[in-house]
């Protein structure tokens, strides 16, 4: 029998995917925390029953719902927060995927009652996941939102076994209310369980206060022992506590880091913490602190993973930096501030420290740019290699197959359409044209093109020469040598430029590109001996004649013999030229 | 030697010295050549200086202080192809916090360079080496981008503790190898936890494949 596939019920994508999501009561608290503020509540009360397994209720006094959002508000990416792929360049808000709600709605019971500023009275939605029903009916409540989960993980027994102790699910669940009591302090914090207040935060707006509700969460030693740090640049902004030795502990649980009002446990930014705690906390210790990063929403993703811990910085070591040389300033040269006065009037609660700085900056004139980080870093565009051309050698040409070949020295040669076959004993060119099979002599076709150029250079148009990497070395006798000087002007003529550096020694420092690779001072040693005075056109075939392959571009490369055959199919009557580079075959049959 | 007062004086004292073996020149100053078994390396890049009056034997310095002129000594093969990659400056693995490309060793070393080449090779003696035709270079618009380009990636990793994901075969133009007297020399590095650790040296190189553009330009 075939196992035939077909679509998940949308219940059991929804639960499959809420495991994600919702791994435990402490997840549920959060998503609705975060839910809460983006709803600009100022107010959050939290109740809880039995570590959140039996009930979690949280009642905000946010923007709320309208009653014909409330269904939608539990289906899957349903969300206010994001309408377009391009707002997902810039997240301000902490929820963004849509899916919190509705995730929850399929491993529990949801009652969801709210009332907008508009709406009369409020309105509840009852949504039971066992039987997809969702009632909704009028109800009665103050502005703002209460979401209320309860009997979590119900209809799914496995991930009810996974739930630890309630004691254990008790103290995640505070560990999450105090990440998001510390990244908004202008918010009234209430938690509950089982009637009885386990923390309270109140707003705060002055330091005093401030210190107050940190203190409250983090533990008196750690606000009393720790540095209040201020530093910005044109882009980024690092405030918060920093604890000291006094105030280390024995785990990494005092460790609070915030990337835009969101808590973050990044790769990064522990790297750079670290290092700038060094030889400040003792071995096997570790560091207590509240920080807060704030940077362009653009210059950051935190569109990494659904529970949001993870971030990915566009310039993540312009941030690890920024944080390691500003913490080092301050841990290790009590620098705290990057302004000289520190003024402890201004409140620097996180949301309203933002107008404080940036009245800060006006005054200095800078305001953060919106693209900050693009001009540190231009990438270029990676690099296009020239398509290179291969010589391929026919395999299936005429040349191949043809039996018997009749040698013909053909005298007129028109084409200059051919296809070049290979190299033959590393000496000939093999060729195909029109006419039929080209034999060419490399060294000799070699020769030709220096002939050709030494014959275009003219008195008043001289050749150019290139400077040579490695000048090559002519000793000669010092007869000689008087006779090269008398020589050196003829020579220049075509690109040849020799430097008399003692008695006997010169030096070969420039020469026509061509004849960069090959071995001239023999040539030219001959040239001296010859004594007798040499005309332009007997001195360039002299040199051609003489001139070797060495190691010149056409002895190895196969685009510039190529080239070479290029050259030479377009000269005029070629195969009767003076040094006779080649042949042509004609094909019979 | 006395240093020369300006780049021409420099290029024309480089220029004086081309076509001459290290062997002839050291002659002319009672040096005796270290032959191949001593290993070479290292000598006639010394040798160089003292040849040409390079004022800063120390290593965070261009050679001619004076003139901002970093000298390297390239050795080539009769080709004109570089023989190896070319030391540029030591990695600043404990020391990089903050550190711009601008402030970097490697971008004052690199801003002007005298590249004397050395026609060298595994059966030619150092005394036998022989000097190619200096030339005066300054990066490009376009390959100091791509030397900022390759430097910043591998300072990003340096700086996140990544040393054991460094290969010799990032970055385009300038890469990132061991350098040290020997395999057991360390220094103070970071690790990828943020730790302060003892790691093997590292210098940063330039490719031989670029070496060899900037020569073939000239």
């Amino acid at each position: 029998m075939h196992t035939r596939i077909h679509l998940m019920p949308s219940l059991l994508a929804n639960q499959i995917a809420a495991g994600e999501v919702v791994e435990r009561p402490a997840s549920v608290v959060k998503e609705l925390l975060e839910n809460c503020l983006d709803a600009g509540a100022t107010q959050v009360f939290i109740d809880l029953e039995r570590s959140g397994i039996e009930c979690i209720r949280i009642r905000d006094n946010g923007a709320g719902i309208v009653k014909d959002d409330l269904g939608l508000a539990i289906s899957r990416h349903a969300s206010s927060k994001v309408l377009q792929a391009a707002d997902l360049q810039a997240i301000n808000s902490l929820g963004f995927r849509g899916e919190a709600l509705a995730s929850i709605a399929a491993v529990a019971k949801v009652n969801l009652t709210s009332k907008t500023q508009e709406d009369e009275h409020a309105w509840s939605l009852k949504y039971d996941p066992a039987n997809e029903n969702m009632h909704i009916e009028p109800a009665s409540h103050p502005q703002g939102t209460t979401v209320e989960v309860s009997h979590l993980f119900f209809n799914v027994p496995v991930r009810r076994k996974f739930l630890r102790s309630d004691r254990t699910e008790l103290e995640h669940i505070e560990t999450v209310v105090k990440q998001i009591a510390l990244s908004r302090h202008d918010i009234q914090i209430i938690l509950k369980h089982r009637q009885s207040t386990l923390l309270h935060s109140r707003q705060a707006s002055t330091i005093v206060q401030t210190r107050q509700r940190i203190g409250a969460i983090c533990g008196q030693p750690f606000i009393d022992h720790a540095l209040e740090i201020n530093f910005f640049d044109k882009v980024m902004r690092l405030t918060g506590w920093l604890g000291l030795a006094e105030a280390s502990r024995s785990q990494s649980d005092g460790q609070y880091f915030y990337v835009n009002g969101r808590i973050v446990r990044d790769k990064v930014l522990n790297h750079a913490v670290k290092m700038a705690y060094q030889d400040v906390i003792p071995e096997g210790r570790y560091p207590c602190y509240v920080l807060y990063l704030e940077l362009p929403a653009d210059t950051v993703d935190v569109n990494v993973h659904p529970t949001k811990h993870e971030v990915r910085f566009y310039e993540s070591r312009q941030v690890h930096d920024f944080i390691v040389f500003h913490l080092e300033r301050a841990l290790h040269h009590g620098v705290l501030s990057e302004s000289p006065e520190k003024d402890h009037e201004h409140d620097l609660s996180p949301s309203t420290s933002q107008q404080v700085i940036n009245n800060k900056t006006q005054k200095i004139a800078t305001k953060p740019p919106a693209k900050p980080f693009s001009e540190h870093f231009i990438r270029e565009p990676s690099a296009r290699y020239a398509h290179e051309t291969t010589v391929e050698v026919a395999q299936t040409s005429s040349v191949a197959k043809a039996s018997p070949l009749v040698i013909k020295p053909m005298d007129e040669i028109k084409t200059i359409n051919f296809k070049f076959l290979g190299l033959v004993k590393k000496a000939f060119l093999l060729v195909e044209i029109e006419e039929g099979l080209a034999i060419i002599e490399l060294e000799k076709a070699f020769q030709m093109s220096v002939y050709e150029l030494l014959m275009a250079a003219k008195p008043e148009q001289p050749l150019t020469g290139q400077p040579l990497l490695l000048p090559s070395l002519l000793t000669l006798a010092p007869q000689q040598s008087e006779l090269l000087e008398q020589k050196v002007s003829f020579l220049q003529r075509y690109g040849i430029l020799l430097t008399r550096s003692s008695q006997e020694r010169w030096l070969i420092r420039e020469l026509p590109n061509i004849l960069k690779n090959s071995d001239v001072s023999l040539v030219l040693k001959a040239f001296v001996e010859s004594k007798t005075e040499a005309s332009h056109e007997q001195f360039c075939l002299q040199f051609a004649k003489q001139i070797t392959l060495g190691d010149a571009d056409v002895a190895h490369d196969s685009k510039a013999q190529e080239q070479l055959i290029k050259t030479l199919l377009s000269m005029k009557d070629w195969q009767n030229h003076v040094l006779k580079p080649g042949q042509v075959i004609k094909l019979l049959g | 030697m006395n240093t020369p007062q300006n780049e021409e004086a420099l290029v024309a004292r480089a220029h004086d010295l081309m076509g001459f073996s290290l062997g002839e020149l050291a002659a002319n100053y009672n040096i005796t050549a270290p032959d191949l078994l001593l290993n070479g390396k290292g000598w006639s890049g010394v040798f160089m200086e003292l040849l040409l009056g390079a004022t800063a034997g120390s290593l965070a310095e261009p050679d001619f202080q004076h003139l901002g002129i970093e000298l390297k000594t390239i050795p080539i093969n009769q080709q004109g192809k570089p023989l190896e990659s070319t030391y540029i400056s030591i990695v600043p693995l404990n020391r990089f916090i903050g550190l711009k490309w601008k402030e970097s060793e490697v971008y004052h070393k690199l801003k002007r360079i005298l590249w004397v080449p050395l026609l060298a090779g595994k059966t030619i003696s150092p005394a036998e080496r022989r000097i190619g035709r200096a030339l005066l270079w300054s990066p490009t618009n376009e390959q100091e981008m791509q030397l900022q380009q390759d430097w910043q990636e591998l300072m990003d990793r340096v700086a996140l503790g990544e040393l054991d994901a460094i290969s010799a075969s990032m970055g385009k133009y300038l890469q990132m190898r061991p350098k040290g007297a020997n395999a057991a020399s360390r220094c103070w590095g970071i690790d990828r936890e943020g730790n302060r650790v003892r790691v093997s040296p590292r210098g940063f190189y330039l490719r031989p494949s670029f070496t060899q553009g900037i020569l073939a330009l000239h």
